[in-house]
């Protein structure tokens, strides 16, 4: 079924909960560095760590972390004026930006949107526009706001509440005033904040009878491909929803799809959620092709995977616990890091 | 416990060794000048003995050449004590043992079957003992010497007293006596009986954790096993040691597998798997774990198990869905149902009303859904502005399809639909929109899910159409079916617990006007 590619395989045990990852991006070429979101439990403290990552000779070492107050929902992290920054949101509600010198990632400042302000208390997922100047914010309380970072100020403005009636799990930029959200039943939509008051398009994810109904939880969207959405959630699900075909996603993976009219027979490479997807930037898109481009997925039951639409998936890792997140670092796109359910962090160098 | 390092470095020789005594650790280290005289140092000879005693025979060999005799400009004055020394040495390289093969570099010989390794043997002890009796340790001048290496051959011979006092520790002794005195042991009661004989000899000076497990396992009592297993170790190990035990022993097996009354009707296996289980399950971390063992219980595992589950936190989504794959993994359908259930109504209590209906439908509970339409209904039925239905749109496109239990959430569905073909004729005068939407009407009225209390504001919405100036859009049949269910709702007004609906006091009267005029006109038409 699932081939096993080629790749250098490093774990580094952390003896602390991960429950996130990304790479900094920084503007050296030598030092590389990775931001955890880890939890303690038995202090219940959560916390940002950024450790660096050497080659050779091999080594994962912490470098410095930021407390939060409160346990963490989401990270994400971009370069903006000569910086790096890391985005936060907490279970709370509150908002953190975290700026770190480029070239060694000392944490160097801070700003916060506190508590209660943008989110209730829940879950609340963010995207970071790349450049680092727009961060959409979407919660589980069913509102989304923007948040404009400044060199030491923010501003935020709500978007959108629909009272708790839609909760949002997942969100990514697709352009400057572009964003998609997605939710519970497989739900996506489409937002233009030149169209405000509500989404401009949206998908019903079950209404297709071959498709059971799940929770999306990551979106990606390829900068050259701004019209296809590609979603990845319960049962394995990994789909594409092309704004110009929208009743008929295509299905790259899932145990949901049956074999019904339209759907060939698919291969799924995970049977249980699917946490992350990301499209696997190492490969050169072919912009002529009008093939959903291979995409990355890490699941819960421990498959770290590329799929590609048409052909068989490839294998990356395959753990015995699960596989929370991941991130495919965007100077070096053979490098990815993803982070264990028990307690570890695993760096993949492809060949 | 003798504890040997040999460090060979470029120019210098020096031994460490460290020799325990009780508790406290000697160390000693010969360096390259005190080589000289190495063997006048009593240490030296103990060190030897003692490795040699547990059969390190390497070590022996090597500070054995170690001795002053070997130096150059001593070998024409000690030409004698020289050949013992070597002769020793040759013996100790020359040890018969029982084994395939040795790896390159050990010394000793290797035999593969019995019959030739005890030939050997005792061709080996004659030459000890011709050695022994040789009238060369007479001329010997060194007395060091003579005295050592005539302890050494004593130990190979297996004198008692020797091995005794050469070894530290009863484990030591117990070793020796395999080596030296009877390589062939039969039976395990006399290997009990031969350990017991050690620990009399040399006494432990404090409780090690192996020894009585060593005790217990040679004594082949798995019950006194299993206790000093639980006493030294982690429950971990009492869970897998039942592995180890059973493997090869049907009495343990019989013994570990029985169900006991005392236990409550489960077997020490099960016992401790659940202990093991318990602790597991106390951590944030290791929870997910205990479902492996739970499930390997089958009294009392599945009940523990549906505790554990139930006892998970639903507010993250995180741990939900964790939980949720584990009962899909182990086939636990009516306790991840259950679990939804929870996580639906949790939801829906804390405001996140669409969040609460997915759970909800997962679950498959119609009667909660019903219980929350009602809810819905509650506040929706007041009035219904294009603004409260576009907040309500993502809550209607969770309902999807026919195929989906919603209960009495379906109708919203159709509800909206029915208000949009609505709008569409009063921004047009298409007779078709119009018909459309009477179809949308009377499917509506037909519909069992259609609570009752929403018929007059249906109608009453519906009024333009009823009084449609170009033709009548209902057929006879249809203005009956929606004139009887106007007379079903005047009855049901006179029930007592009737909420009237939020409508002008002439609504009624005025549908009933226009479904009698649509009457007549419809009967004129046929």
């Amino acid at each position: 079924m699932a081939v096993t590619a080629n790749s250098e395989i490093h774990r580094f045990p952390q003896y602390k909960y991960i429950d996130a990852v990304r790479w900094l991006p920084v503007l050296s070429a030598f030092n590389r560095f990775a931001v955890l979101a880890t939890s303690d439990f038995d202090s219940n403290l959560s916390s940002i760590e950024i450790h660096s990552f050497k080659p050779n000779p091999l080594s994962f070492e912490f470098q410095s972390s930021w407390t939060s107050p409160s346990p963490i929902s989401s990270i994400k992290s971009s370069q903006f004026l000569q910086k790096s920054i890391i985005a936060s949101s907490t279970s709370s509600g509150s908002l953190h930006f975290l700026f770190a010198d480029s070239t060694d990632a000392r944490l160097v400042s801070e700003v916060s949107v506190p508590e209660n302000e943008l989110h209730l208390e829940g879950k609340c997922c963010i995207d970071l526009m790349d450049g680092g100047v727009e961060c959409v914010t979407v919660g589980d309380d069913g509102r989304i706001n923007l948040v404009t970072v400044g060199d030491s100020n923010l501003n935020y403005r709500r978007l959108f509440d629909s009272g708790g009636l839609v909760s949002y799990t997942s969100v990514k930029w697709a352009s400057p005033v572009e964003f998609a959200t997605g939710g519970y039943g497989f739900g996506l939509h489409w937002w233009d904040q030149r169209k405000p008051g509500g989404p401009v398009s949206q998908f019903k994810g079950n209404w297709d009878k071959n498709l059971n109904s799940g929770i999306v939880h990551s979106i990606d969207i390829h900068p050259s491909r701004k019209h296809t959405c590609l979603a990845a959630g319960s049962l394995g699900t990994v789909l594409a929803w092309d704004l110009r075909m929208q009743q008929q996603p295509i299905i790259l993976s899932g145990t949901g799809a049956g074999d019904g009219a339209g759907n060939t027979a698919v291969q799924s490479i995970s049977e249980s959620e699917v946490w992350e997807v990301q499209y696997d930037r190492c490969i050169k898109s072919n912009t002529s092709s009008t093939r959903i481009l291979p995409a990355m997925i890490c699941s819960e039951d421990g498959i770290l995977g590329v799929i590609e639409q048409g052909e068989e998936p490839i294998e990356l890792l395959a753990e015995p616990c699960a596989i929370n997140s991941f991130d495919i670092d965007r100077h070096n796109p053979l490098d990815v890091i993803c982070s264990l359910e028990w307690e570890s962090v695993a760096i993949l160098t492809r060949q | 416990m003798v504890n040997i390092r040999a460090l060979l470095t470029n120019s210098f020789l020096f031994y460490y060794y460290c020799i325990k005594t009780g508790h406290v650790w000697h160390t000693y280290r010969f360096s390259g000048t005190d080589l000289f005289v190495i063997e006048d140092d009593p240490r030296y000879w103990e060190v030897m003995s003692s490795a040699l005693s547990v059969g390190w025979l390497d070590i022996v060999v090597k500070m054995l050449r170690l001795h002053g005799s070997y130096q150059l400009d001593q070998l024409s004055n000690r030409e004698l004590e020289n050949g013992l020394v070597e002769a020793v040495a040759v013996l100790i390289s020359k040890m018969p043992r029982l084994r395939p093969e040795s790896a390159a570099g050990n010394l000793g010989e290797c035999f593969k079957s019995k019959p030739d390794f005890i030939k050997a043997w005792e061709k080996w002890r004659s030459q000890i003992t011709k050695l022994d009796c040789s009238p060369f340790w007479i001329q010997c001048d060194n007395q060091q010497t003579r005295v050592g290496l005539r302890n050494l051959l004593q130990v190979m011979l297996g004198n008692t007293e020797s091995l005794c006092t050469a070894s530290c520790y009863w484990v030591e002794l117990y070793i020796s006596h395999f080596l030296y005195i009877r390589p062939f042991m039969i039976g395990v009661e006399s290997m009990y009986n031969l350990a017991q004989k050690c620990i009399q000899l040399k006494p432990p000076t404090g409780t090690h954790r192996l020894t009585g497990l060593l005790i217990g396992i040679l004594g082949e009592n798995t019950e006194v096993v299993l206790a000093e297993i639980s006493r030294e170790f982690g429950p971990w190990m009492v869970a897998h040691a039942v592995e180890l035990l059973t493997a090869g022993s049907e009495q343990a097996e019989i013994l570990l597998y029985d169900e006991r009354y005392n236990l409550g009707g489960i077997s020490m296996v099960e016992l401790h798997r659940l202990a093991y289980a318990q602790v597991l399950s106390s951590h944030a971390l290791t929870w997910q774990i205990a479902p492996i063992y739970l499930t390997s219980c089958m009294k009392q595992g599945m009940g523990l198990l549906e505790n554990l589950l139930y006892r998970q936190s639903v507010q993250h989504n995180n741990m939900l869905l964790k939980n949720i794959e584990i009962c899909r993994l182990y086939e636990l359908d009516h306790i991840s149902s259950n679990i939804m259930k929870v996580a639906g109504v949790y939801h829906w209590k804390h405001g996140r009303k669409g969040a609460g209906v997915f759970w909800l439908q997962q679950s498959q509970d119609t009667n909660c859904l019903d219980r929350i339409a009602q809810q819905l209904f509650d506040s929706v039925g007041k009035s219904i502005s294009d603004e409260s239905f576009k907040q309500w749109e993502g809550l209607i496109e969770l309902l999807g399809s026919e195929s989906k239990p919603a209960g009495g959430l379906e109708f919203l569905h159709k509800y909206r639909d029915f208000k949009k073909s609505l709008q569409m004729v009063y921004s047009g005068k298409s007779t078709d929109a119009a018909r459309q939407a009477v179809g949308s009407l009377i499917l509506l009225m037909k519909n069992p899910s259609t609570p009752q209390r929403f018929w007059l504001p249906l109608l009453f919405d519906s009024l333009k159409l009823l009084n449609w100036k170009d033709s009548p859009l209902l057929s006879v049949s249809e203005t009956n079916l929606l004139l009887n269910k106007l007379q079903e709702f005047s009855l049901a007004r006179q029930r007592p617990h009737f909420t009237e609906p939020n409508l002008p006091p002439q609504a009624l009267s005025s549908i009933r006007l226009a479904l009698a005029t649509n009457l007549g006109r419809a009967i004129l038409d046929e």
